[in-house]
């Protein structure tokens, strides 16, 4: 049994290819898709943020999975912070629950040992559920 | 016509959503034309879901 306010989400990212399978639903959470990267690319081989390439904005995703446990067993040694937004204008109104009518929830990415958090709010890494187009 | 309905169509005509349909939308920035798509897909989703 874990109480309540122990559990928290922990993430785990399908790269490289094939190393989880997101056609049969995972034992305890949820796995999701659809996301876009903006600000930076997601390398599958390296499982690691990575540096934009030229002229493309946005990038999909790979599907994660979101994966409820015990807090102290969750573990994030060199991650990004990544807020996941609902459209691009990265904005919203408060509702009367406190919460933002754009803003999802933060997200664990893991870095490339060069990178810093700082490198990577700079460029203002986000996650985006939707599209302009 | 009503004001309300003359400020629909005339979004419609360029393609944007209409303010009125916004208050009871999810929150979306898309042209009118993949809103509507965007719109039909979440729909289909959401009715597999419950079936």
């Amino acid at each position: 049994m874990i109480a309540i306010d122990q559990i928290d989400l922990d993430f785990e990212v399908f790269s490289p290819k094939g190393n989880l399978d997101e056609k049969i639903a995972p034992k305890d959470g949820a796995f999701v898709y659809g996301l876009y990267l903006e600000g930076a690319r997601w390398d599958s081989d390296a499982h690691v943020l990575s540096e934009s390439t030229p002229k493309i904005l946005f990038t999909l995703m790979p599907s994660i999975w979101l994966k409820p446990a015990d807090k102290k067993d969750i573990k994030f040694p060199h991650h990004y912070t990544c807020p996941i937004y609902k459209t691009l204008d990265r904005r919203g109104t408060l509702s009367t629950t406190g919460h933002s009518t754009n803003f999802v929830c933060m997200l664990e990415l893991s870095m490339q040992k060069k990178h810093n958090a700082r490198h990577w709010v700079k460029r203002g890494v986000a996650l985006i559920t939707q599209l302009n187009d | 016509m009503s004001q309300v309905l003359e400020k629909i169509s005339e979004n419609i005509f360029d393609n944007k959503i209409p303010d009125a349909w916004k208050k009871s939308s999810y929150p979306s920035l898309k042209p009118l034309a993949s809103y509507i798509v965007d719109f039909a897909t979440r729909l289909e989703f959401i009715n597999t879901w419950i079936n």
